[in-house]
Parts: structure tokens; C-alpha cells; sequence
């Protein structure tokens, strides 16, 4: 148990690490993969101008950075979920409240109509 | 007078139990089934998963803790013995005491067989550190069966007792559950780490005082109608 | 629910109004940047769950051993209300995590530990809901095991290592940070003392409503 949290860090820094790697390597990915359709275009051109369908997906171990998850929907979410609970708390307990005094009047209604008839006996 | 009435209590409840066995039996069956299915959970490609035999072993303990707890109290409701037990004039919180240490031997009795079954099928080390590891049973189960028996004592009135007693049990007693697996996984390790199962140890101690002291504090008001 | 409690629900409005414009204002933390805000609604919850959880203990402790009805009704109303901020917690946390720890969840002994906590106290009111004549009983016992539970959890994160942060950074809180913080604190705070005393009503208002019943009966 108390050894998850520092390989959990262990984990983080090396994938920092990784990233800047990673990203160079995407880099020179993204640059060569833009020429060989402009190598391959010369000699021969593509037919109704459609670019030519990718071949195979290259595998890369993280996203690059910009493709990383950003936190302003996180908070944004975190955000509207606390309104909505205490919202939906608030209205479930009028609703609650609402009932029992309706509950209420209606008992209280029925309880004085018996005492008249119990009166009127009298 | 206090320690006379557990005394008491706890032997009526083993004499009832050496009679017929009934509980003893279907208990260390269930237990032994647990071990079985959990083992089909936790086993991949013939080997099992880290710690498993520990998890493995204490959720065996709790389970069939519960179900012992139910059949205990529900020998009692059918009998009404507990109302008598409590009109008798005698303390409470001693009758507490002999239902806790009678539960606790039943269990103890229990894993003496499921510990070796476990050592077999795991093949780990059970006689490496023998006193600790009686010693982090022990601990456990009289944490689990000291909030186990408050409850299920109090349960015997409610409708539906049988949902209820792990539905309130097992988030009190996870603190537990979690030092017995920790600290027996400790054990289990190759070699045994004393020092870790020790400190799992003290805060299972830690735990079984905690418990029993607001047990035998709330039992008297708990159990007044 | 007295004279003050209008001015509490403006102050209440006044609060959550101003505090999303502080949050947003408030600078940015160094390595976690924009989701380390939740930090200013996710701590201020986790503070309001354990004070209503305090709260539903002693009230739970009262009714046991003074049999005291009107503490019942306060227990019952603050276990609900803990698991309404509870809920938050769970939400908030894992939401900040995502982004700070790569993971939504993480095993290790602060959130596993108020997961727990947060157990408990819905268990007390499934028992409640569910456990037919003489639950009122059976929760409190729920509410003072739960309520000894919270020391644990708090301490929790501090004796073992865990990568969640620690409970030393509120009191060192940067300048800037502070006072957006407390004022969060202080929001919430207001909150639960709205809210408490709304829950407590109406229990009130139903144990009063089966009085009414009884006498129906016993007329005719």
C-alpha cells in the first residue's frame, strides 16, 4: 500500500520523460510521413485528387502533448456536479416537505369534520 | 459476578453447539466453498495472483463470520432465549461478553482448518511466523465478531435481519479486514516480513479495543426496549 | 428555524454567488495548473461531510443514552446530509485526479478510508429506510461506530504515505490562495447550517403528521 504512491510518481516522471522523446520522434514521424505523398506525387498523381489512404497506423507508446487531456472541462465538470447535487437535494426535500403538509391538511380536515359529527351528536 | 454470567453464557452456547455441530459444520463447509470460488477468481493460468491467499483467507473468515453471527442470534429468536437472557438479572454487557467470546471461539475453530487448506492449495508459508500469525487471527476475528455480535444481537427484532447484518457490517469492519490482509499477506511473503504483520498487529489491537469499548458501551441502551 | 434563518439563505446566495468569480480569479497552482481549483469546492465539502458526520455522531450517542427523540431527528438528518457532501467529494476528487495523477481512482488509505466513511453513513440510512420498528436504534449504534471511524480518517493520510496531499496544505496556503479558500470554507459552512435545521423540519413535520394519525384512530 505504501509503496503504490511513489511507483506511482516513479511512473509520472518517467513518463515526462518519455514525452519529450516521444514527441521527436512523432515529429519526425508527421515530417516524413507529409513527404513521401509529396515524393510519391510527382511521380505518380493520385486519381480524382483524393489523398491516398493511410497504410498502416503507427503505434506510439504516449499522446503528444497537445493531444492531452485538458483540465477545463474537469473543473467544469466538478463544477456543475456540485450545483446539480445540492440543487436536486434541495428540491427533493420540498417536495418531501411539500407532501407531508399536504398529508397534513388533509388529515387535520378529516379530524375536525369527525369532532362536528361527534358534536352534533351530542 | 460479571465474569461468571459471560462464563456462563458462553458455555451454553458451546454445549448447544457440541450437541448438534449444526453451525461448526455448515460454517467450515461454506468457508471452504469461499476459498474455492475465490480461488477460481484469483487464479491465472495455474498460478494465483500476489496475495491472494491472504485476501482469499480473510474474506473466507468474514463471510463465514456472518453467517455464523445470523445462525447464532436466529437459535436464539426461535426460542425467545435471548428476551429471557435479558430479563434475567444479571448484567448486560456480561451477556455480550459470553455471546462475543463464544462466536469467537466457533470462528478461531473455523480457520484452524482453513489455515492449512489454504497453506496446501497456495503453497505458502503458514509455519514460518506460527505465533503471529495466531496472533493477527485472533486479533482479527475478535474485531470482526466484537461489532458482528452487537449487531446481529440488535438485528434479532428487525424484518429483514438477514440483508441488514452484512449491510452494516462490513463497512465498520473493512478497517479490519483490511489490517488482517495486509498484515498476513506480510507474512506470506517470501521471507515473511515480522515487522510489517507487526504493525498490522498493533493497529488491529488498536481496532479490537476501540470496538469492544463502544460495544460494551452501547449494548446496555441498545438492547433496552 | 428561527427569525436568522432568512438572512442566512441571503447570506448563503451572497456566498455562492461571489465564489465562483474569487475561484476564478484565485492564481493558478505550479505543477497541477487549471484543475487544482476544484481544491476550493472538493476540501470545503470534505470539511462540511466530516463536521455533519461529528454532528450525526454525537446527536446519535445523545438519543442513545438520554433517549432524547429530538436528537434522533437532528442524527438522521445530518447522516443524509453527509452523504449528499460526501457524494461530492467521491465526484470532485477523481474528476481533479484524472487530470493530477493520470488515474480516476487510486487504493490508497485517504480515499479508500472515506469511501468507507461515506459507506457507513448510507448504510444508517438504508437501515433507517429499511429496518421496520426499532431502526432508529440500530443506525444510531451505525452512526457511533461511523463517527469513531472519523479520527482514523483524518490521521489516515498523514501516517501512511499516500500520494494524496497532505492536511498541511491548508494551513500553508499561498496569500492568494487563502482567502478564496476560506471563503469557500465558509460558503459551505453556511450551507450545512441552512440545510441541517431545513432536514431537521421536516422530520418534525412527519413525526408530527403520524401524531395526527394516531389521533385519527383512537376518534373513530
Amino acid at each position: 500500500m505504501a509503496e503504490t504512491g511513489s511507483e506511482v510518481n516513479v511512473m509520472l516522471l518517467l513518463r515526462r520523460e518519455w514525452g519529450s522523446v516521444v514527441r521527436v520522434v512523432v515529429g519526425v514521424l508527421v515530417v516524413l510521413a507529409l513527404a513521401v505523398p509529396v515524393a510519391t506525387q510527382a511521380t505518380q498523381p493520385p486519381p480524382g485528387g483524393a489523398p491516398p489512404a493511410q497504410e498502416e497506423f503507427v503505434p506510439v507508446k504516449d499522446l503528444p502533448h497537445q493531444e492531452q487531456l485538458p483540465g477545463g472541462p474537469l473543473v467544469l465538470a466538478a463544477y456543475g456536479f456540485v450545483w446539480a447535487v445540492l440543487l436536486v437535494y434541495l428540491w427533493t426535500i420540498w417536495r418531501r416537505l411539500g407532501k407531508v403538509e399536504r398529508e397534513m391538511r388533509a388529515l387535520s380536515e378529516r379530524l375536525k369534520g369527525q369532532q362536528r359529527r361527534i358534536e352534533g351528536r351530542m | 459476578m460479571f465474569f461468571r454470567v459471560a462464563w456462563l453464557v458462553m458455555r451454553k452456547d458451546l454445549t448447544v453447539e457440541v450437541r448438534s455441530r449444526e453451525i461448526l459444520y455448515t460454517t467450515a463447509f461454506f468457508a471452504v466453498a469461499c476459498v474455492l470460488v475465490f480461488s477460481f477468481a484469483l487464479v491465472k493460468e495455474g498460478r494465483p495472483l500476489e496475495d491472494a491467499a491472504a485476501g482469499i483467507l480473510w474474506i473466507a473468515v468474514a463471510f463465514a463470520g456472518t453467517l455464523a453471527l445470523g445462525r447464532t442470534f436466529e437459535r436464539e429468536r426461535h426460542s425467545e432465549t435471548l428476551r429471557a437472557l435479558m430479563l434475567a438479572p444479571s448484567p448486560r454487557a456480561a451477556v455480550y461478553v459470553g455471546k462475543l467470546l463464544g462466536i469467537v471461539l466457533l470462528l478461531l475453530v473455523v480457520e484452524a482448518a482453513l489455515v492449512p487448506l489454504i497453506g496446501l492449495l497456495f503453497n505458502v508459508p503458514i509455519l514460518a511466523r506460527p505465533l503471529l500469525l495466531a496472533g493477527l487471527l485472533a486479533a482479527g476475528t475478535v474485531g470482526f465478531a466484537a461489532v458482528g455480535t452487537l449487531f446481529a444481537a440488535m438485528l434479532v427484532r428487525a424484518r429483514s435481519r438477514d440483508v441488514l447484518l452484512p449491510v452494516l457490517l462490513y463497512p465498520i469492519t473493512i478497517p479490519v479486514v483490511i489490517g488482517g490482509v495486509r498484515g498476513t499477506a506480510a507474512l506470506f511473503e517470501l521471507p515473511p516480513s515480522s515487522e510489517m504483520a507487526g504493525m498490522w498487529m498493533a493497529l488491529l489491537l488498536f481496532f479490537d479495543v476501540v470496538f469492544v469499548t463502544l460495544s460494551l458501551w452501547t449494548f446496555e441502551p441498545l438492547m433496552t426496549e | 428555524m428561527n427569525r436568522s434563518y432568512p438572512f442566512l439563505v441571503l447570506a448563503a446566495v451572497g456566498l455562492f454567488a461571489t465564489a465562483p468569480v474569487l475561484i476564478d480569479l484565485a492564481p493558478y497552482e505550479s505543477t497541477m495548473g487549471l484543475v487544482q481549483k476544484i481544491f476550493y469546492y472538493h476540501v470545503p465539502s470534505a470539511m462540511v461531510m466530516f463536521l455533519s458526520a461529528l454532528v450525526c455522531g454525537v446527536a446519535s450517542a445523545l438519543y442513545l443514552f438520554r433517549k432524547n427523540t429530538a436528537a434522533d431527528r437532528w442524527a438522521s438528518s445530518a447522516a443524509e446530509l453527509t452523504v449528499v457532501f460526501g457524494l461530492i467529494v467521491l465526484v470532485t476528487g477523481p474528476l481533479w485526479a484524472r487530470k493530477a495523477w493520470g488515474v480516476w481512482w487510486q487504493w490508497d488509505a485517504r480515499l479508500t478510508s472515506t469511501l468507507l466513511m461515506w459507506m457507513i453513513f448510507a448504510a444508517y440510512l438504508l437501515v433507517r429506510r429499511f429496518g421496520g420498528p426499532g431502526a432508529e436504534k440500530l443506525a444510531a449504534a451505525m452512526a457511533v461506530f461511523g463517527m469513531a471511524n472519523v479520527p482514523f480518517v483524518y490521521v489516515s493520510v498523514n501516517i501512511w504515505r499516500t500520494i494524496h496531499p497532505t492536511t498541511r496544505v491548508v494551513p500553508t496556503l499561498a496569500p492568494g490562495m487563502r482567502g478564496v479558500f476560506w471563503f469557500a470554507v465558509l460558503a459551505f459552512m453556511v450551507l450545512l447550517a441552512l440545510l441541517l435545521p431545513l432536514r431537521a423540519r421536516l422530520g418534525a413535520r412527519r413525526e408530527e403528521l403520524e401524531e395526527l394519525y394516531l389521533m385519527g384512530d383512537e376518534g373513530e
